[in-house]
């Protein structure tokens, strides 16, 4: 084998849109899973849970092989800490999707009327900043051909403006129905409190985890 | 010495000579062809076919000069002028210890350069033979240095390729028109300098020796037919529903191949002389039944020099290109031009100069040079250990080796 082949190592670009990928098949399952559990079909969700654990593995079996087959000697476009603490991050929304099914399928929890509209629209929120996130990741291999840089680097940019923007509605969607849950807190019964508490909380990870993913790629674009 | 031991000698040499340059295009093939196989610009048969042809072309047409310095700058000729077996020995010994360190080090596969092998032999030879004076440390000094300092500068040109291709059209609003503005000056300026360093004394061999002037300006004339025919490829291109970068690459694919051709024909002009310089020496010791401090090297060593060379590409090409076509290496056309034109430019003007370079370490320099302009995905910098560290064995061992078979052909013979 000639040693300039040998120069060549993994690109560590295409494992990552593939990571996305798969982070991707894991959450998109999200919305239906809540869709699930808000009508109440328990069976539907232990189904849909079984999955996200599934797709969750599979990115983690991603991630392990991009972080194996970058040593300190390889030599990349970007710095090699700030590409980690992004698959880091990536890889951190498929990890809520999974704590949030484990939650949902840990107890069966009544959805009262009063706070069900508020919750459908805060998941609404929460899968918008997580597709926005997707946008952002999705660029990973058009970026690398561009070095990370120009007319490319400015329109994922803008992208995560546009993710920003996303999960700042989503905090805001968060408090709303919290608020509603309080305002109801003495026709529930404390362990529900708790477990609605539980199930926002994992659904606002997930959003931030989103925004952090897109914050650690913009630390991944260059000026010029 | 009778004439039919050392035409013996002569075949032997030629063989050995033969065999090494065999040796060396199967090796090297790679270098040139490997990263337009793996970008999908050549097929692995294509990318065989261009490279024995640049090969061959290059060794007859710009081989001459090097194979000289080897021969004569490094010791000094003239020291045997009583003694033309000596001498005659001496370059079998370091042709034939080469060959033999380059094959082991294969074995063990350590990324050995022929180029290094062959200067190490003739320094253990000239070592034993007429002593630690004999030996112009100069120019070994000179050559070790031009080791380091080429692949630096040709890095700085792959960088410089690179970086201008990311400003002007992969940074742009419109990348595919860009391509189509910017690309034709690129393929103008390859036709130029390759034609440039062809015309200029390249012609020599066959006695079409041109003056500067002239060189520059039938140079100047091909690059702008280079120019429009670029333009007229670049046109003919039609756009698809793809993303643009993609497209770019596309399009910077015939860019790619005339540079990997580049390559493999100044690989030929340069490593020719690893091959038959030594032989050379021989066959002008056979002709003049004297030791003469410079003649020109007949045109017809260098073609079988090219010969070989084109053999063993031909021979071992496809199994070195399959498997690196196989493998997910993260180079482009746009990539794969800045590489390999730094790397073509370098090797040429250093084989004009007389510098023997080693074409490996020139391009190792330059596919780092577009690395650090960030556009590759990622560069195993282990292989820097590796070279620096087959390097520092190579002149030594390549010595020994030429040593000791210089002493077995003295007992046998004298």
């Amino acid at each position: 084998m000639s040693i300039i082949s040998k120069l060549f190592g993994k690109s560590p670009f295409e494992p990552l849109y593939r990571h996305m990928l798969k982070v991707k098949e894991c959450v998109d399952l999200v919305r239906p899973l809540m869709d699930a559990f808000l009508k109440g079909e328990d069976k539907q969700v232990k189904e849909l849970a079984s999955k996200i654990f599934k797709a969750e593995h599979d990115a983690d079996v991603v991630k392990k092989d991009i972080r194996n087959n970058l040593p300190k000697s390889v030599f990349l476009p970007v710095a090699r800490g700030d590409l980690l603490s992004f698959l880091k991050e990536q890889d951190k929304i498929a990890d809520s999707a999974e704590d949030l099914a484990v939650l949902l399928t840990l107890r069966k929890t009544k959805v009262p009327e009063e706070f069900k509209e508020e919750l459908k629209d805060f998941v609404e929120r929460v899968i918008e900043t997580y597709k926005a996130a997707m946008n952002v990741s999705s660029e990973i291999k058009v970026l690398a051909e561009t070095s990370f840089a120009g007319v490319e680097a400015h329109k994922v940019m803008d992208l995560i403006e546009e993710l920003k923007l996303k999960e700042w509605e989503a905090d805001k969607a968060q408090m709303i129905v919290a608020k509603k849950m309080f305002a109801i807190e003495k026709k529930l019964d404390p362990v529900s409190v708790m477990m609605w508490m539980h199930i926002f909380n994992e659904l606002g990870t997930l959003a931030n985890h989103a925004e952090n993913a897109g914050d650690r790629m913009r630390m991944m674009l260059h000026d010029g | 010495m009778e004439i039919s031991l050392l035409s013996m000698i002569l075949v032997a040499a030629i063989i050995v000579g033969l065999y090494s340059a065999i040796n060396i295009g199967a090796n090297d093939v790679a270098n040139s062809m490997a990263t337009s196989v793996a970008s999908g610009a050549l097929t692995i048969k294509k990318a065989v076919l261009v490279a024995g042809i640049c090969d061959i072309t290059g060794a007859i047409l710009v081989g001459s000069h090097v194979a000289n310095t080897i021969r004569k700058d490094l010791v000094d000729p003239l020291q045997f002028s009583d003694r033309p077996t000596l001498f005659v020995f001496g370059m079998l010994a370091a042709v034939l210890g080469s060959a033999l360190w380059v094959n082991i080090a294969t074995y063990f596969k350590l990324p050995v350069s022929t180029t290094h092998s062959i200067i190490g032999g003739v320094v253990g030879f000239g070592l034993v033979s007429v002593g630690f004076a004999g030996i112009k440390w100069k120019v070994v000094l000179y050559v070790v240095l031009s080791w380091v300092i080429s692949p630096i500068f040709g890095g700085i040109i792959a960088f410089t390729i690179f970086s201008i291709i990311k400003k002007f059209i992969l940074s742009s609003e419109e990348p595919l028109d860009q391509t189509r503005k910017i690309g034709p000056f690129f393929s103008g300026i390859v036709v130029f300098i390759l034609s440039l360093s062809v015309i200029f004394k390249g012609l020599k061999n066959l006695h079409l020796d041109l003056p500067f002037l002239e060189a520059l300006f039938i140079s100047l004339a091909l690059g702008v037919v280079g120019y429009f025919l670029g333009r007229l490829l670049l046109k003919k291109y039609r756009e698809r529903e793809e993303d643009p970068y993609y497209q770019v690459e596309r399009m910077a694919n015939p860019l790619q191949v005339l540079s990997a051709s580049f390559q493999a024909f100044s690989h030929g002009a340069n490593d020719v002389a690893n091959a038959i310089g030594p032989v050379a020496a021989i066959w002008a010791v056979l002709q003049t039944q004297k030791v003469e401090m410079s003649v020109a090297v007949p045109i017809e060593l260098l073609a079988l020099g090219g010969a070989g060379l084109a053999f063993g590409v031909y021979m071992w090409g496809h199994r070195v290109m399959e498997t690196v076509g196989k493998r997910i290496t993260s180079i482009t056309p746009t990539r794969g031009f800045s590489a390999e034109f730094g790397t073509a430019t370098t090797v040429l003007l250093c084989s004009r100069l007389g510098m023997p370079v080693s074409t490996t370490h020139v391009a190792v320099g330059n596919v780092i040079g577009v690395g650090l302009a960030r556009g590759i995905s990622a560069i195993n910098l282990d292989v820097i250990k590796k070279i620096f560290l087959a390097w520092i064995i190579s002149l030594p061992a390549a010595g020994l080796f030429t040593v000791v078979i210089y002493f077995i052909l003295k007992l046998l013979f004298l």
